[in-house]
């Protein structure tokens, strides 16, 4: 089906590339049908395209690429909301604010936006741990130490849910 | 907004399906237990607001910006070959 984007035109997006935020996000409840599309094949960076608003798109990314360690915890409350059974296969992205000056860029990773890949219903999960930043500046810990193996193929597994290639 | 006043062990219902119930008052510390539908979002105040704003804000680009995360892609590849 085609979409009309403020950013990317005209876009086409199969349903099984639709996904659902039942609860939509703080701020844009009514907001509920989103799709991902890449910046560029490699990149963790990815832009999460709303469906219902032409206008409205935000930046994520993957949160692995920029903390090590990053477990967010779920409630109970988000496992029904995800409609999650057992473990299932997850997928993780922060919202990032761009600043004029790119390098004062910002992650939330507070409230990460998690992504149940069986059904693809995502919620914006909200954290308790203080630890995590409501704004964290994602040049902080360049490299990140840790598996970047890891890190890719949560990447490419984000990939692979994207709609379109915005490069 | 509508104000009550409670003791500790009472409630309040909100619609079919939320209820609200005074646990224990200690110091200036009111502890609260919600019972509600596992789907409906139930936070503190602030750090909801918070995540509002912040959503809010991300939100707010320009048509320029896609040329800026590609700015901040490269930037980020050199630094992490340069490392």
């Amino acid at each position: 089906m085609l979409y009309q984007t403020q950013l990317f035109g005209a876009i086409s997006v199969e349903e099984t590339k639709v996904v659902t935020l039942p609860q939509g996000m703080p701020g844009f409840e009514e907001f509920k049908r989103y799709t991902i599309i890449a910046a560029d094949p490699e990149s963790p960076l990815f832009w999460l395209q709303s469906l219902d608003d032409p206008g409205l798109a935000f930046i994520t990314l993957n949160p692995f690429v920029i903390v090590e360690k990053y477990r967010p915890a779920l409630s109970a409350e988000d496992r029904a909301d995800l409609d999650l059974e057992g473990e299932g296969e997850l997928l993780y992205l922060v919202i990032v604010t761009l600043k004029e000056n790119y390098l004062e860029s910002t992650a939330n990773l507070r409230a990460p936006l998690v992504i149940n890949a069986k059904n693809l219903r995502g919620r914006q999960v909200i954290l308790d741990d203080p630890a995590f930043s409501l704004r964290h500046n994602i040049w902080q810990n360049l490299p990140v130490a840790g598996e970047e193996s890891e890190n890719r193929r949560h990447t490419i597994r984000i990939a692979q849910l994207s709609a379109a290639q915005a490069f | 907004m509508l104000i009550l006043t409670r003791k500790p062990r009472e409630s309040i219902t909100i619609g079919e399906n939320v209820k609200i119930t005074i646990l224990e008052i200690k110091g200036n510390s009111v502890r609260v237990g919600i019972e509600a539908p596992p789907t409906l979002a139930v936070h503190r105040e602030e750090v909801f607001r918070l995540i509002r704003e912040q959503n809010i804000g991300a939100s707010r680009h320009g048509v320029v910006m896609p040329e800026r995360l590609q700015n901040l892609w490269q930037e980020w590849k050199k630094r992490n070959e340069e490392s």
